[in-house]
C-alpha cells in the first residue's frame, strides 16, 4: 500500500472526508442561506439600505433589543457567578436538582416560556399582582423584555463560568491567603481575573441570545410603538408578514453583523482563555477544594435558590396551574383536537429528521475539527456557532429569501418540479419547517463533542493509527467509548430545541394544522385571546414542559455518567 | 547499518522564517540490536526526530532507511516500529488485555494466536494477574510496563520510546530504567528511546546520540562522548562542568584569549592546603585560590574555588580534611578542554609533563 503523510496533517484518518463533509453541510444548511440575506440586501443602495435601518420603529426596536439584552446579560453575569459559585464550591441538600434546573430555559421551548412569562408578570399574575400593587409594572414594559431575556440568558453564563472554577486550582487561592489577603482582595484580585474571560464569554452569549430573542419576548413584551416595547426580532417577522423583504433584510443584515462581532469577541475569549490556562488536566483532577462553609456562603446559597425558584421553577407550575385551570376534562380535551395531533406529527418529524441531520454532522465535525490542524480551524469553529447569535427569525427568513419566490433558488426548483412533474414546495410547507428546525440546532451535538475530544486529545488514535488500525475500526473502539455519553447529552439537548423552536419555523410556516408545529399551535391559541383558548394553549404546552422536564432528568443522568467515566 | 538517517530535515510550515528548522541535516545510523539514547535539551528537536522515524511525521528532506529499504513512503504500521508515547496513550476504555491484544486484533491474527501471545507478554511484564484492570487503575510503572508490552505485541524491528520515565518519580524510575534495559536485551529489539536526562542516557543507552537545535552534536558509547567531547556543548552537558571564555595566569598552559571556549570538568581539577606533605612537590605548579563555597553531594563534597578571577570546581573526598568556605588553598589543573569552530582538543599542563602525577 503507497502510503503518504501530507506534511500538516496526522496519520490519524479521515481528514479530507470529514473536513469535505462539515465543510459542505456547513454551506447548505447556514452559510448559503445566510449569504442569500447579504446578496438580497445587497440589490439596494447604501441609501436605501440606511433608510429603512433609521425607520423610527426600526430604531427604536434596535435600541430596546441591545439595551434590555445588555441590562439582561450584566444581570445573568452576577446571578450566574453566584450560580457556579454555589454549584461549585458549596454543598447543599438539592444542589443537584439546582444543577439540573439551569439548562430549563434551553429545554423549554421558547413560546411556552413566553406565554407563562408573560401571564406570571401580568397584572393578574402570580408575581406580577403583588408587583403591581407596589406600583411595579413587568408584563408590557421594557423590564419585562429584561426579565425574559434573563431568563433565556441564565444558562450560559453558569455553564461558561461552572468548569473554569472547577478547574481552577484551590492553591492559588490558598497562596493568596497565606500571604495574608482577606477573602475579598482574594476574590478580586485572584479570582476574578481567572474567571473574567469565562464570564466575558457568558456576557457574550447571553447578550447575543437576548438580542436575537423572539418566542419567550412577544408575549411578555406587548409589541407597543408607542411604548417602544417591539424588539428586532419582531420588527423583522412584522416586515415578513406584510411581505416587505427589502427592509426585512436590511434590518437582518444589520444584526447578522453585530451577531459576527460577537461571536468573533467571543471565540478570541476563548482562545485567550486557552492559551491562559492550558491544558492542565492533572490540575482538574485535584481540585477538590474542601465546601467552606460560612455565612457568606449560606448567603449566596440562598440567593441562589431564591433566584432558581422565582425564575425558572415558579414558571414550571405556573404552566400547570394554568393548564389544569377549567378542570381535567377540559385539559385532556384541549389536547386531542385534530390541530394538536397534526402539529404533533409535524413537530415529531422535523425533530426527528433534525436530530438525524445534526448527529451526524456533530459526529463528523467534531472528529474533523479535533483530529487534525488546519488553517482556519478556528474560524470554521466560528462559523459552525453560528445559529448560536443568530434570532432565529433570521434564520427563517433566510430560507425564504433561498427558496421563496424572491430567492435565487426559486427558479431553480421551478425547472425541477417542472422536469419531474412534480410540486415540491419548501418554504411555507414542511421541507422549510424541517430545515428550519435544522438550522436552529445545527451545533448542538457538535459543540457537546469538541471539548470532549480535545480534552482526551489524540494520543491514543495516533497510537491506534500506528498499529494499522482503519479509521472505522480507530471510531467504533478508541474514539467512541470517550464520547458515548457526551453524544446523548447532545443529542437530547438537540432534540428538545428542536421540539420547542418556534421563531425561524413560524417565519416559514403559516398554514395551521397543516405546517404548525406545536408551538406554533400554542401560539395560534393564545393570540386567539378568549379565556378558554388561553386555557388550551398552556394545555398544549405542559405536554413541552412535561417533555422538558424528563429531558433535564435524562440530561443530568447522563452528563453524571460522562463524569464518571472520565475517571 | 540497519536504520539510516539521511540528511533528514524537519521544518514545520507554521515555522515563522528566523527561527531554526526543528530537525536539521541529521546523518545518523543505527546497528541492529542496539540500544540508542536521543539526548538534548527541551525544543531540541528529539520527539520530532522519534515521530519521524516511526512515520508520525514527514520529513521535509532527507531519507530514512529501516534494513536497506527506504520507508519515507511506508504508514507507520508497515514499517514495523513500536512506539511508546511520552504519556502513554493506553487505550482508556480497554483492559490491560485488550490493549496489549488490540495491533494483534487489528492485523486479524487468530484468537489462540493473540490470546497465546498476549499471555506471554504479560507473563514478561509481570502483570498477568492485572489482565482485566483499566489504564486508570494501574500506577504510572504498571502503565508504562503496559505501554512497553503493547508496543512489542506485534513484535516491531523497531521499538521508539519517547521520554518513557517522563511521567514516573524518580525514586521508581531508577528501577524502571534497569528493567526497560533488561527487557529490550532480552527481548533484542533495537531501540531509540528520548530523554533530556545525561544521567539516564548513561546508565541505559549502547550509544548516545546528542542533539541541540535540531543538529547531531555528537553520537557516540556514553564513555566516548565523555571522554572525547567534540563540542563545548557535548561536554558542559555530560557531566557537571564549568566553561570558560578565557584562561589567563594558570600555570602549565598558555593564556587563551582568542574567544575559543574553555571547559572544566571537575576532575581535572586538584585543589589542596600547603601543608599538604602528599601534594608538596605539586605546589610549584599550581595557583591560589580561594574557596568560595563547600556543598555537600551526599558521598563527597563539591568545591568551589575562585582562581584568577575564575571560579572552579572540584570534588573532595569525605575522607580528606573538612574545608570551610574562605580558605586559601593551592589549585592544580591537569587539564582542560578546549573547543572552537573546528572542533575539539585537549591541552594538558605542560610543567606536569617531567613529574610523575597519578590522573584521576
Ligand atoms: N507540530 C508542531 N508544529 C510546529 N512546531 C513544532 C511542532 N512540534 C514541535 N515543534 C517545534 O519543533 C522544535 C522541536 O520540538 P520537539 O518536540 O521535537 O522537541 P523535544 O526535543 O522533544 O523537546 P522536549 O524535551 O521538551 O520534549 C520546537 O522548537 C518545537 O516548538
Ligand atoms: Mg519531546
Amino acid at each position: 500500500m503507497r502510503y503518504m503523510i501530507n506534511k500538516k496533517q496526522s496519520i490519524i484518518p479521515g481528514f479530507s472526508l470529514t473536513l469535505g463533509i462539515t465543510i459542505t453541510m456547513l454551506s447548505i444548511f447556514i452559510l448559503i442561506p445566510l449569504a442569500s440575506v447579504l446578496v438580497f440586501s445587497l440589490h439596494q443602495s447604501p441609501g436605501q439600505f440606511f433608510e429603512c435601518i433609521s425607520d423610527k420603529s426600526v430604531l427604536n426596536a434596535l435600541i430596546t433589543s441591545v439595551s434590555c439584552a445588555f441590562g439582561a446579560a450584566l444581570v445573568n453575569c452576577v446571578f450566574g457567578l453566584i450560580l457556579a459559585w454555589v454549584l461549585v464550591r458549596c454543598t447543599f441538600p438539592g444542589k443537584r436538582i439546582l444543577d439540573g434546573l439551569i439548562e430549563l430555559p434551553f429545554a423549554l421551548p421558547t413560546a411556552v416560556a413566553g406565554i407563562t412569562l408573560s401571564k406570571m408578570y401580568a397584572t393578574t399574575g402570580e408575581i406580577g399582582g403583588p408587583l403591581s400593587k407596589l406600583g411595579i409594572m413587568v408584563s408590557y414594559t421594557h423590564l419585562g423584555i429584561l426579565v425574559a431575556m434573563v431568563f433565556i440568558g441564565i444558562p450560559f453564563v453558569v455553564r461558561t463560568v461552572q468548569p473554569v472554577l472547577e478547574k481552577f486550582n484551590p492553591s492559588y487561592e490558598e497562596a493568596a491567603y497565606v500571604l495574608g489577603a482577606g477573602q475579598f482582595l482574594t476574590f478580586r484580585r485572584v479570582i476574578l481575573p481567572e474567571l473574567r474571560p469565562a464570564l466575558l464569554t457568558g456576557f457574550g452569549l447571553a447578550f447575543a441570545r437576548g438580542l436575537g430573542e423572539y418566542g419567550s419576548v412577544i408575549y411578555i413584551s406587548g409589541n407597543s410603538a408607542k411604548n417602544k416595547t417591539q424588539v428586532v426580532s419582531y420588527v423583522i417577522m412584522q416586515k415578513l408578514n406584510y411581505l416587505d423583504y427589502t427592509s426585512a433584510t436590511s434590518i437582518a443584515l444589520l444584526m447578522l453583523i453585530i451577531s459576527f462581532l460577537l461571536l468573533l469577541f467571543v471565540n478570541a475569549m476563548a482562545v485567550y482563555q486557552a492559551k491562559r490556562t492550558g491544558t492542565d488536566y492533572e490540575v482538574a483532577q485535584i481540585s477538590n477544594i474542601s465546601a467552606r462553609q460560612g455565612a457568606r456562603e449560606r448567603g449566596m446559597i440562598v440567593l441562589a435558590v431564591l433566584f432558581v425558584f422565582f425564575m425558572l421553577i415558579l414558571p414550571l407550575f405556573s404552566v400547570l396551574r394554568n393548564a389544569l385551570a377549567k378542570g381535567f376534562d377540559f385539559y385532556m380535551a384541549c389536547l386531542q383536537t385534530d390541530y394538536v395531533s397534526s402539529a404533533l406529527g409535524v413537530t415529531v418529524m422535523a425533530t426527528v429528521l433534525a436530530l438525524a441531520v445534526n448527529t451526524f454532522f456533530g459526529l463528523v465535525a467534531a472528529w474533523a475539527l479535533t483530529r487534525f490542524s488546519f488553517r482556519g480551524k478556528q474560524v470554521l469553529g466560528a462559523l459552525i456557532d453560528i445559529p448560536f447569535s443568530v434570532s432565529p427569525v433570521i434564520a427563517g427568513l433566510a430560507y425564504i429569501m433561498t427558496f421563496g419566490r424572491l430567492g435565487w433558488a426559486w427558479p431553480i426548483l421551478e425547472k425541477f418540479n417542472d422536469v419531474f412533474g412534480t410540486d415540491v414546495q419548501i418554504v411555507f410547507a414542511l421541507p422549510g419547517v424541517v430545515l428550519a428546525t435544522i438550522f436552529v440546532t445545527f451545533p448542538f451535538v457538535s459543540r457537546e463533542l469538541i471539548p470532549v475530544l480535545n480534552s482526551v486529545g489524540n494520543g491514543e488514535e495516533e497510537a491506534a493509527a500506528m498499529m494499522g488500525a482503519s479509521g472505522f475500526t480507530i471510531f467504533r473502539r478508541i474514539t467512541f467509548p470517550h464520547i458515548k455519553w457526551p453524544l446523548v447529552y447532545g443529542m437530547i439537548l438537540c432534540g428538545a430545541r428542536a421540539l420547542g423552536e418556534f421563531g425561524a419555523v413560524s417565519a416559514l410556516s403559516k398554514t395551521r394544522g397543516e405546517t404548525f408545529t406545536v408551538p406554533l399551535e400554542i401560539d395560534a391559541l393564545y393570540m386567539d385571546g378568549g379565556a378558554d383558548s388561553i386555557t388550551a394553549a398552556f394545555a398544549v404546552s405542559s405536554i413541552l414542559v412535561i417533555m422538558a422536564v424528563v429531558v433535564l432528568i435524562l440530561r443530568n443522568i447522563f452528563e453524571y455518567r460522562a463524569k464518571a467515566g472520565q475517571n | 547499518m540497519y536504520l539510516e538517517l539521511k540528511n533528514i530535515t524537519k521544518r514545520f510550515a507554521d515555522t515563522r522564517p528566523e527561527e531554526p528548522d526543528a530537525v536539521s541535516h541529521v546523518d545518523l545510523g543505527i546497528e541492529k540490536g542496539e540500544l540508542i539514547a536521543l539526548l538534548g535539551p527541551s525544543g531540541s528537536g528529539k520527539t520530532t526526530l522519534l515521530r519521524m522515524i516511526a512515520g508520525l511525521d514527514a520529513p521535509t528532506e532527507g531519507e530514512i532507511y529501516i534494513d536497506g529499504e527506504c520507508v519515507n513512503d511506508l504508514s507507520p504500521a508497515d514499517r514495523r516500529v513500536g512506539f511508546v508515547f511520552q504519556n502513554y496513550a493506553l487505550f482508556r476504555y480497554m483492559t490491560v488485555y485488550e490493549n496489549v491484544a488490540f495491533g494483534l486484533d487489528v492485523q486479524k491474527r487468530s484468537k489462540d494466536e493473540v490470546r497465546k501471545r498476549v499471555g506471554e507478554l504479560l507473563d514478561l511484564i509481570e502483570l498477568s494477574h492485572l489482565r482485566d484492570r483499566y489504564p486508570n487503575q494501574l500506577s504510572g510503572g504498571q502503565r508504562q510496563r503496559v505501554a512497553f508490552a503493547r508496543a512489542l505485541a506485534t513484535q516491531p524491528a523497531l521499538l521508539l520510546l519517547d521520554e518513557p520515565f517522563a511521567a514516573i518519580d524518580a525514586k521508581v524510575r531508577k528501577e524502571l530504567r534497569r528493567w526497560l534495559r533488561e527487557m529490550i536485551h532480552e527481548v533484542g529489539v533495537t531501540s531509540i528511546f528520548v530523554t533530556h536526562d545525561q544521567e539516564e542516557a548513561v546508565d541505559m543507552a549502547d550509544r548516545i546520540v546528542i542533539l541541540k537545535d535540531g543538529k547531531l552534536e555528537q553520537a557516540g558509547s556514553p564513555y566516548d562522548v565523555y571522554k572525547n567531547p567534540k563540542t563545548a556543548f557535548s561536554a558542559t552537558f555530560m557531566g557537571d562542568s564549568v566553561v570558560l571564555d578565557k584562561l589567563c595566569g594558570f600555570t602549565g598552559f598558555e593564556d587563551i584569549t582568542d574567544g575559543r571556549k574553555i571547559v572544566i570538568r571537575p576532575e581535572y581539577v586538584e585543589a589542596f592546603r600547603d601543608d599538604n606533605p602528599k601534594f608538596h612537590h605539586l605546589i610549584p605548579y599550581s595557583n591560589e585560590g580561594i574557596v568560595r563555597d563547600v556543598v555537600f553531594r551526599g558521598d563527597s563534597v563539591e568545591l568551589i574555588i575562585e582562581v584568577n578571577g575564575e571560579r572552579l570546581m572540584c570534588r573532595r573526598s569525605m575522607e580528606r580534611r573538612p574545608v570551610s568556605t574562605g580558605e586559601k588553598m593551592r589549585v592544580l589543573l591537569y587539564r582542560v578542554n578546549v573547543f572552537d569552530e573546528e572542533g575539539a582538543q585537549v591541552l594538558a599542563n605542560e610543567t606536569l609533563q617531567d613529574v610523575d602525577v597519578e590522573f584521576m
